[in-house]
């Protein structure tokens, strides 16, 4: 028998046998956030220099798991303008729009009742969808630029007790391997085909904090901070970092039963 | 875990402070002259079309002008030794825009050609009753033979198609049209393209355009074909004659490429500018702010235009002693073709 054939013959019914024993704690929530944000970005291809610009954003998410694993999607739009040293009114001034999709998935690592119970790892599918516009001057017309990366990205995280109905929740990724279509070498209106990279091109890691406290039985109130960082070296290099505050709402339209073993609620980011 | 939170927060704070400027986004460009020049050169260098088609030795254009530039270069004289440096590609599109010192351009396509418009002159052929487009940009009427009228200044804004559609509805029963684009800057082909749809009977090839799309200087995309495609509730298709000058530039090349593609059609007048290349703009640290050609285009046999421009299938120029007279002898050739006098 060929190995992955053995290897789904052993993977797959280990994962519905552990999938169906975990249905009665199975809990899911959807989640509301807007955000501020402060982008900071360098792309080569827009301009030697570095612009910068406050925006705002809104997010979605759909979290589901049981005690053992935890998964979800998680969508985001955020706009910010632009403007570095040189911009004037009209001139030298730009926005950057970006569209957000992530596919979360992690499991406990540890026992329950251990030290680091709250502690979850796995893996982490992202595709990020960037809009550019410039304006150079008003004698020129606004150019466009559209980059899209997708990536694999392995994903850590941590979730407790903050006190009285407060909840702490920390998440980190880090991408492993990605699919890249960036603005090709002479602007947007001609696209290429995608390009497979590696993390020593493409560096993508988010950190989002996140408190939670109950507002009533089904829902709860986050506020956050989330730092997104996008690093792509290319023939035109492009660096991003949007800086994120945000407040959010929860609503559990799922709640288990609680057991001793609970030991997850809440959004899965 | 009582330290976990305590860990969350000092990873965020250190991944915030990762990406400071230093150490994520590298160091930023600095707006002295070398720097400026050499960010400019480079950008050309990695991104302009033509260095093999007008056999440019561009690395040698650094090496004679670098040295020239030092950090003590003052901003009007590195601009001046910048237009310099330009002037050799011999480029419409190539420009540069330097606030509160100046703003320049390649102007040698059209400098020694006659003018072959006057736009009151051309007015005299015209019927009284004019009727213009609500932007601005075109306007209709009727010769005193009854030819059809439509000037087109240029091909800038949006949105204002609907005009040539009224201009097309009201001189739909004429026995021919005359289509005037002379002295017209050119524009955006998201507005050229479906105008020229209004003269088109069905689909054709006008162009080939590619793409530089590498940093060596023949690194190109595939030829991508362009089309003429009919468009608008009527169309045109009666005799057609197009006027064109020595200012008939860039997307008003590529209009006059896409009707000369039509068997009704009859291009009368001066060769245009030969302005083929797409630009792109870019800026320099210091603020100022450039063009330059992305892109080739060549006829559908293959010909490049650039810097040659599309001869007329009937030229004509109009003598100084003509336009002392207020003659428009190129409109007057137009409406001979059309009316069957020549």
């Amino acid at each position: 028998m060929p190995a992955r054939e053995i290897l789904l013959a052993a993977v797959v019914p280990a994962l519905l046998a552990a999938s169906v024993a975990a249905q009665s704690a199975r809990s899911s929530a959807l989640g509301a956030d807007i955000f501020w944000l402060h982008n900071r970005e360098q792309n080569q291809q827009v301009s030697p220099l570095r612009y910068a610009g406050a925006g705002l954003g809104v997010a979605l998410t759909y979290s589901t798991g049981t005690d053992v694993w935890r998964g979800g999607v998680h969508m985001a739009f955020a706009s910010a303008e632009l403007r570095s040293g040189i911009s004037q009114n009209q001139e030298h001034v730009g926005s950057a729009k970006r569209l957000e999709l992530s596919l979360p998935y992690e499991r406990h690592a540890f026992a329950a009742g251990s030290r680091l119970a709250g502690v979850t790892l796995g893996a982490q599918l992202t595709g990020d969808l960037l809009y550019r516009n410039h304006t150079y001057s008003t004698n020129l017309s606004t150019e466009h630029f559209i980059d899209a990366f997708a990536w694999l990205a392995v994903s850590a995280g941590w979730q407790g007790a903050m006190g009285p109905g407060w909840r702490l929740r920390y998440h980190v990724a880090l991408p492993l391997l990605g699919v890249v279509w960036r603005t090709p070498y002479t602007g947007a209106k001609y696209m290429p085909s995608a390009q497979l990279t590696l993390p020593n091109t493409l560096l993508a890691p988010e950190s989002r904090i996140a408190l939670t406290r109950p507002l009533s039985g089904a829902l709860d109130l986050r506020a956050s901070y989330e730092l997104r960082l996008l690093r792509h070296e290319a023939t035109w290099d492009l660096a991003t970092a949007s800086h994120r505050i945000g407040m959010g709402l929860d609503w559990h339209i799922r709640r288990p039963v609680p057991t001793s073993a609970s030991r997850m609620k809440g959004d899965a980011r | 875990m009582r330290c976990l939170p305590a860990t969350a927060v000092l990873a965020c704070a250190l991944l915030s402070a990762g990406c400071s400027d230093g150490f994520f986004f590298g160091p930023q460009a600095s707006p002295g002259p070398r720097e400026n020049f050499e960010i400019l050169w480079r950008d050309f260098d990695q991104h302009y079309a033509f260095f093999v088609d007008k056999n440019i030795d561009w690395q040698a254009v650094h090496d004679e002008y670098a040295p020239r530039i030092t950090t003590s270069t003052s901003a009007p004289e590195l601009y001046r030794l910048i237009t310099e440096m330009l002037l050799r590609l011999q480029d419409i599109h190539v420009t540069l825009v330097a606030p509160g010192i100046g703003a320049w351009s390649y102007d040698g396509w059209w400098r020694n050609s006659p003018a072959n418009y006057n736009e009151q002159a051309a007015h005299r052929y015209l019927r009284p009753g004019i009727t213009r487009g609500r932007e601005g940009h075109v306007y209709h009427g009727t010769t005193a033979q009854g030819i059809g009228y439509i000037r087109i200044r240029d091909f800038a804004g949006a949105g204002w198609v609907a005009d040539i559609d009224r201009a097309v509805a009201a001189l739909y029963d004429a026995p021919g049209l005359i289509v005037d684009v002379r002295d017209n800057g050119g524009g955006t082909d998201l507005l050229s393209d479906p105008i020229a749809g209004r003269f088109a009977d069905r689909k054709r090839l006008v162009e080939r355009v590619r793409y530089r799309n590498g940093p060596a200087h023949d690194q190109f995309t595939d030829w991508m074909d362009r089309y003429i495609e009919p468009a608008g509730a009527r169309r045109f298709t009666k005799p057609v004659v197009v006027l064109t000058n020595r200012r008939v530039v860039s997307t008003a090349e590529a209009f006059v490429l896409s009707l000369r593609a039509l068997p009704h059609v009859t291009v009368v007048g001066d060769t245009t500018a030969g302005g083929s290349g797409n630009p792109i703009a870019r800026e320099l640290p210091n603020g100022w702010s450039f063009r330059l050609s992305r892109w080739q285009t060549v006829t559908p046999e293959g010909a490049s235009y650039e810097g040659v421009g599309l001869a007329p299938d009937v030229p004509v120029w109009i003598t100084e002693a003509q336009a002392r007279e207020g003659r428009d002898t190129i409109l007057e050739r137009a409406i001979a073709l059309l009316t069957g006098a020549q």
